[in-house]
């Protein structure tokens, strides 16, 4: 008698179970996502790649302009001066670059606004 | 300590000379190589057997190329279609030795964090916008420089500061990607140290070691893609001139 009450209750339950598989599957997916969605998600780590780019393309540029100056005095024999004003054309080189650099990242449509608000 | 510089040095596992040229066989080239067979391996598998819905293989590479595709046709237009083996193959080949790097044997070696190959993909480049920019508009090309609607003397200024920042490209194209890899290459094996010299309490810097290369996994697949990216945008100047 026992053991056919519990015998039933567990097909019970295994019909309960039939019927809640869409919501558990639900629920899964949506566990799956939140778990996901803690660490770093695809485009935020795209966004800081971009990010660390535009800062290397202003040091980078400052850097290749005062070389050049560089190579140039060391040719003409003008030593320091034109290493001084390459730097110099450099920083404003360098400022323009990461400014039309960051431009050409907004206009990317790759460029995720729906990650914004999250 | 272990010197932390030590695993950039680059080993002549055969020796050759080409005339006045050291053409050695280092472990550079090796890893270069070992990169190049796991591209042609992953292409090969999964396009060996090409089906109307793929396989996991075939799924994985169709996403890799629809993902350099995307954003040849985001950043170019349709004319960027051309240039997708291109940049393909400059964002795979960056990859596999951003990531065969990060494998924690001895010997394993990063060739991408070595200025002279990311300086010589980063010319490849830049010779291909050139050649493309002079190919499409001949000597319209320098007027990329040129800025519009500006008070002459001012413009000659403008246009200087342009070329400067021009010649700069492959520059620090190559920089990024070569000052990223060294990077965390050197974190990598100073926490590694003092793993090794601090004893029982070599614990904390191992935790540090575990998240770093995860972080470091990060940043390999960001850099290949930051250099595809600004390829592409570079190439899209020379394309579709202003």
């Amino acid at each position: 008698m026992l053991s056919r009450r519990h015998f039933s209750n567990r097909g019970e339950a295994l019909a309960d179970d039939r019927r809640t598989d869409g919501d558990e599957l639900d629920r899964r997916i949506a566990d799956a996502k939140a778990a996901q969605d803690r660490g770093i998600s695809a485009s935020e780590a795209r966004a800081e790649g971009r990010g660390w780019a535009i800062g290397i393309e202003f040091v980078g540029t400052v850097l290749v302009s005062a070389f050049l100056g560089w190579l140039l005095d060391g040719w003409l024999g003008t030593s320091p001066w034109l290493m001084i004003l390459f730097l110099l054309l450099g920083f404003a080189a360098g400022t323009r670059r990461a400014m039309t650099t960051s431009k050409q990242f907004d206009a990317s449509p790759d460029n995720d606004q729906s990650d914004k608000g999250a | 300590m272990a010197n932390p510089m030590e695993q950039f040095e680059i080993v002549r596992l055969k020796p050759l000379a080409l005339g006045a040229y050291d053409v050695s066989f280092t472990n550079s080239s090796l890893w270069m190589l070992i990169a190049l067979l796991c591209i042609a391996g992953f292409l090969f598998v999964g396009t060996a057997k090409p089906a109307l819905v793929p396989g996991r293989w075939q799924a994985a590479v169709e996403y890799v190329y629809d993902f350099i595709r995307s954003m040849l046709d985001e950043n170019v237009g349709p004319e960027g279609r051309r240039y997708v083996p291109l940049i393909f193959s400059i964002f795979l080949f960056v990859l596999a030795c951003n990531l065969l790097g990060l494998l924690p044997w001895v010997g394993a070696f990063t060739p991408t964090s070595h200025i002279a190959v990311t300086l010589g993909l980063a010319v490849l480049v830049f010779a291909t916008v050139c050649i493309v920019g002079f190919a499409r508009h001949g000597l319209h090309f320098f007027s990329l420089f040129w800025p519009k609607d500006t008070f002459f003397p001012l413009a000659m200024f403008v246009a200087f500061i342009e070329f400067l920042s021009f010649l700069s490209r492959p520059f620090t194209l190559a920089i990024r990607l070569f000052a990223n890899m060294t990077a965390g290459h050197v974190l990598l094996k100073v926490f590694g140290t003092f793993v090794v010299s601090l004893g029982v309490f070599g614990i904390l810097p191992l935790g540090v070691n575990v998240a770093l290369s995860a972080l470091e996994l990060l940043i390999a697949v960001v850099q290949a893609y930051v250099f595809a990216l600004l390829a592409s945008i570079y190439l899209n100047d020379a394309v579709n001139l202003h």
